[in-house]
């Protein structure tokens, strides 16, 4: 069932038992007063009747009384006699002028002419058309102390629950009338709230369903300043988010692309140039081929192991088998791979370790790709005659991590870019067009401060060298999996410091 | 001697198609970034520019959009040498005014005859 439906149906089933249970309570109420209301008004009659007859006994003036009797039962249909009983219980008046002068010997006439207060009295009569049950209201009349008569009226039951009937039915219809009203609106109110409650409702669905199909820019226009409205922008929000990924995944993609399909492109025209070349120029060229297609390969294989750690690693599938660990070995290893290419950029590459520092419960093979790529990195955006250096310490606030630090005196980073370069794919040329968003035209690069001479140079070392954009990524994902955590600290144009903390203790590893 | 420049941030593409051409006889000079090609445009005057699409900075695209931009050089004859072999980047650069469009990896004796028959084709069309 269509929520509108849902909705509408069960208004109008609440509306309806309200209104119901109203009616009813109304009704019984209104019935009880009616009865109350009657009876008072019995005993005003009474009342009137005997300050009438007091009045008349007084001035002896019996034809008063007479005609006043007849008023009443004229007056009030339910009335079936009335009359007034002098103290002899002699009938002084009386509605059926017959009994005049008569006196009372039923029993219902004696209790009313002994009563010295008020006294209703119910009793049946018999008459040739029906069996009639007669209320009978008696009030004693006194002058002084002295008892002077009886006021006495007889109420038909009969007639008077027909009176409160018809006062019934008139209310009882009044109220079905209103109610009807009620109903009609309550239900087109409820009809007008459903629609204008699922009008934005089929908007999201139909805008759900087309972010589903991919329409990611789509709009839900839905501006209202409750859930539905929140909703709507949610779902906005959510579409933004999703083409955001999708804007990552096809750069991710056509950047795997790139990098893949250039070292081969290399790899195979060279072979293309061998091939075609023959022999004679084989002799002239070939070992310069061939380095250029091994370096091309190297490359490849980089990307490719990067790749595969990346995957591994968003998999959650990269497992670290962690042991104590001698750090200023490890570095010491490390840094001697590197030695001939820094010596080679003219690059000051230095270790500052502390004799004392303890060791550290780690995966070697993976703490040597971190020191790799950290170092690696360091080489790659310092210019001649700058410094790397790796140095470490205890933490002074958490003596169970060893703090470890790769300095360079490198291009730096600027602020902006900090929290992007552990990012997959992050690629320092990103850098590079920072400067030309600057408005700082590359051609200029000579005019600019003195720091930015080294920027122009280690652009163009980095032309030759490009990385893969994961080596950071990587490094972070490590150095997380053993519970500890990197951070770099940079001034543009001045270098760049990388933090990372490693744990003393096993216990500390993220499993 | 006919001048030609080949822009490409691959050192090793750069260094290749560099030997094939001046074995072809060819004058050739270099620029390892869409910048420093667009500069060397201006200060070389080239007869003919291979131009590769994927560089960080300016890229391909857009130094052929400048050069075609420029009433003086958008004459300059221009080979795309990319790893992009999808039908659409053919097109666009095409469209952008590219006169030819060459994937990577590529054969040297193709590359060599192609740059012979576009700069015979533009001072044919210059001579007209």
């Amino acid at each position: 069932m269509k929520l509108k439906t849902k909705f509408s149906l069960f208004t109008s089933l609440l509306v309806t038992i309200v209104l119901a249970a109203t009616s009813i309570l109304f009704v019984t109420f209104e019935k009880q007063h009616l009865i109350k209301q009657t009876r008072e008004n019995q005993i005003a009659l009474v009342k009137s009747l005997a300050s009438v007859g007091r009045e008349a006994l007084f001035r002896n003036y019996d034809l008063f009384l007479i005609d006043y009797i007849k008023t009443i039962k004229e007056g009030n249909r339910a009335v079936s006699y009335a009359l007034f009983i002098d103290s002899e219980n002699r009938i002084l008046a009386h509605s059926n002028p017959q009994m005049l002068r008569q006196i009372i010997k039923d029993s219902i006439g004696i209790r009313a002419q002994t009563s010295r207060t008020l006294l209703i009295q119910t009793y049946q009569v018999v008459s040739e058309k029906q069996e009639q049950e007669i209320i009978d209201v008696a009030l004693p009349v006194f002058l002084g102390k002295e008892r002077k008569g009886t006021a006495r009226i007889g109420f038909s039951k009969a007639v008077l629950e027909e009176v409160i009937r018809e006062a019934l039915d008139k209310t009882q219809r009044r109220i079905l009338v209103v109610a009807l009203g009620v109903l009609i609106f309550g239900l087109l109110g409820a009809f007008i709230l459903a629609a204008t409650m699922t009008r934005p409702i089929k908007m999201l669905v139909r805008g759900a369903d087309l972010i589903g199909q991919g329409k990611l820019d789509t709009k839900i226009k839905v501006e209202r300043r409750d859930e539905l409205g929140w909703l709507a922008g949610e779902f906005n929000r959510m579409a933004e988010r999703l083409k955001e990924l999708d804007q990552m995944k096809k750069d991710f993609v056509s950047g795997v692309t790139h990098d893949l399909r250039s070292p081969l492109a290399a790899i195979e025209s060279y072979v293309n140039e061998m091939l075609e070349g023959g022999l004679e120029e084989f002799a002239k060229t070939g070992v310069e081929n061939l380095t250029t297609i091994k370096n091309n390969t190297i490359r490849l294989s980089h990307f490719i192991n990067d790749l595969l750690d990346m995957a591994k690693i968003e998999a959650g599938g990269m497992e670290i088998t962690p042991q104590l660990l001698d750090l200023s070995s490890l570095v010491t290893e490390v840094v001697a791979n590197f030695m001939p290419k820094a010596e080679k950029e003219k690059i000051d590459l230095r270790i500052e370790l502390p004799i004392d520092l303890p060791k550290v419960f780690a995966d070697g093979d993976r703490i040597r790709q971190v020191f790799t790529n950290l170092i690696s990195n360091g080489i790659k955006f310092t210019a001649q005659g700058g410094t790397v250096s790796v140095t470490a310490e205890e933490m002074m606030e958490n003596p169970e991590f060893v703090l470890v630090k790769v300095s360079d005196t490198g291009t730096g980073i600027p602020p902006q870019e900090l929290d992007r370069i552990f990012d997959k794919f992050y690629h320092i040329g990103d850098v590079f067009e920072y400067i030309r968003r600057k408005d700082q035209p590359p051609e200029n690069l000579d005019k600019l401060p003195d720091k930015f001479h080294k920027l122009k140079e280690v652009r163009e070392k980095v032309k030759g060298a490009k990385g893969t954009g994961l080596g950071l990524f990587i490094v972070k994902s490590i150095v997380e999996l053993h519970g500890g955590k990197v951070w770099a600290e940079s001034k543009f144009g001045e270098g760049t410091t990388f933090v990372f903390t490693l744990p003393v203790k096993r216990g500390k590893i993220k499993k | 001697m006919k001048k030609i420049l080949v822009v490409d941030d691959e050192k090793a593409i750069l260094d290749l198609v560099k030997r094939i051409l001046t074995r072809g006889g060819f004058e050739v000079i270099t620029a390892s970034d869409g910048e420093e090609g667009l500069a060397k445009v201006y200060s070389e005057a080239p007869d003919l520019m291979i131009l590769d699409i994927n560089m960080a900075g300016m890229n391909g695209w857009e130094v052929c959009g400048k050069i075609r931009g420029d009433p003086l050089y958008k004459h300059l004859p221009i080979i795309m040498l990319t790893v992009r072999k999808k039908k659409e980047d053919q097109l666009k650069g095409l469209d952008l005014g590219g006169d030819e469009y060459i994937t990577k990896p590529f054969y040297p004796k193709e590359l060599l005859a192609r740059v012979k028959t576009v700069l015979q084709r533009s001072s044919g069309s210059s001579k007209a």
